[in-house]
């Protein structure tokens, strides 16, 4: 029946050896991990027939006893400290060391420990009172970020609504979570009107918004017609919406004639005749 | 501080800290620091006599009561991290093995067991 007993502790000895093994498999990514082995060392053995006991009384000898082992046993599980490979992270922070060495690290409880897991961060800490009363050292944690200054708005404008110096305010938001595009200044914004409609609490951005509409498609315009020498002036009416600057399309109401020009004011459009 | 939190200490056994006005930070291979503002302290790399002394901590770190020494051979590497020393492959391979190990004992077990019942078996058949 020994037997059974003698293999039950072969199985366990594996079953050592797999969690050893799955748990260097666990930290194949681990920073610094160095891998470990268990070690087997076999259990004591019986003898059954010590060797060079007499067998018989002439004088031979047993030349070989019979022992048999009782199995096997977990001797250690120790640790390869082999260099691991080097990783480029191109962090300022990161740090790796080649050869033997430690960096040190002092616990909560003061005592120091030792790593070879560089990725370092830095910390910050607050100092109240330096220098004018007891002084307290205080740790802070977190994340920097750069920030900006976005402009964004304080009610929800409507489309052809004109924006307000009371309608914008100034946010710090995240560099990195503003969309791409111009970096726009609250003076930018103020006078322009929104594209659509656009809620409280909305980022401006330079695609959202543009400068208000002065003429109006269908209303009656006056067209200023400048050459060098002189200026004429007709009355038009729009056939486009116009912001200040654009170029829309206008017919003259005498002549019946289509003519583009560009937007110079509440329903005034200019047409410059170089030359 | 490391990715725990804790501070890393220099060589004069004092955390490293890095002011506000400090940026450029370089190291170089023997450890030092060394920013825009001038030099920042130097890592301090210790090595011990016997490694096997060193106590699994968690975290990636190591406790032990034995006294450390200075690493002079050891070069630091900035903008790297060691990665762990596991080789897939070969750990994969060992669990195989392992694995059938395990299955060669417990088919033994199991056939031990069966001449076992077959001996009583006959025994049996034999006394009757």
């Amino acid at each position: 029946m020994r037997s059974l007993n003698i293999a039950a502790t072969g199985m366990l000895a594996q079953q050592t050896n797999v969690e050893v093994i799955s748990n260097n498999i666990a930290n194949m990514n681990t920073t610094s991990f160095k891998k470990q082995r268990a070690e087997f060392q076999d259990l004591l053995y019986q003898d059954h027939r010590r060797v060079g006991s007499a067998s018989s009384d002439t004088g031979t000898i047993v030349p070989a006893g019979v022992q048999i082992g009782v199995g096997v046993k977990t001797a250690g599980v120790y640790r390869i400290t082999e260099q691991g490979n080097l990783v480029s992270t191109n962090n300022t922070y990161d740090v790796a060391i080649q050869g033997k060495g430690f960096f040190q690290v002092t616990l909560p409880n003061g005592d120091n420990a030792y790593t070879r897991a560089g990725s370092f961060q830095l910390s910050a800490s607050l100092m109240a009172g330096e220098g004018t009363g007891p002084e307290h050292r205080l740790s802070i944690s977190g994340r920097i970020y750069d920030v900006t200054r976005v402009p964004v708005l304080t009610r929800t404008v409507r489309r052809g609504e004109k924006i307000g110096p009371g309608d914008v305010a100034v946010r710090l938001v995240r560099a990195e979570s503003r969309a791409s595009g111009a970096n726009l200044d609250i003076k930018d914004v103020i006078g322009k009107t929104p594209r659509r409609a656009l809620r409280r609490g909305a980022m401006l951005h330079a695609g959202d918004i543009q400068e208000p509409v002065i003429v109006v498609r269908g209303k009656l315009v006056t067209i200023v017609l400048k050459t060098r020498n002189m200026v004429i002036t007709a009355r038009g009416k729009a056939l486009e919406d116009g912001a200040m600057g654009d170029l829309i399309r206008v017919r003259n109401n005498r002549s019946k004639s289509t003519i583009e020009g560009v937007v110079a004011g509440p329903a005034r459009v200019t047409i410059d005749i170089p030359g | 501080m490391n990715s725990s939190g804790y501070p890393v200490l220099s060589t004069t056994g004092a955390p490293i800290t890095i002011g506000p006005e400090d940026t450029g930070l370089e190291i170089s291979a023997d450890g030092t620091i060394s920013t825009s503002v001038g030099n920042k302290g130097r890592f301090d790399i210790v090595s011990f006599e016997d490694e096997t002394q060193l106590k699994k901590a968690s975290e990636s770190m190591f406790t032990t009561d034995a006294a450390p020494e200075k690493a002079d051979d050891a070069k630091v590497i900035q903008g790297m991290i060691e990665g762990s020393n596991v080789e897939p492959i070969v750990e994969i391979t060992n669990m195989i093995t392992a694995l059938r190990s395990y299955q060669g004992a417990g088919e033994f077990i199991s056939s031990d067991d069966r001449l076992l019942r077959d001996a009583i078996q006959v025994l049996t058949d034999q006394q009757a």
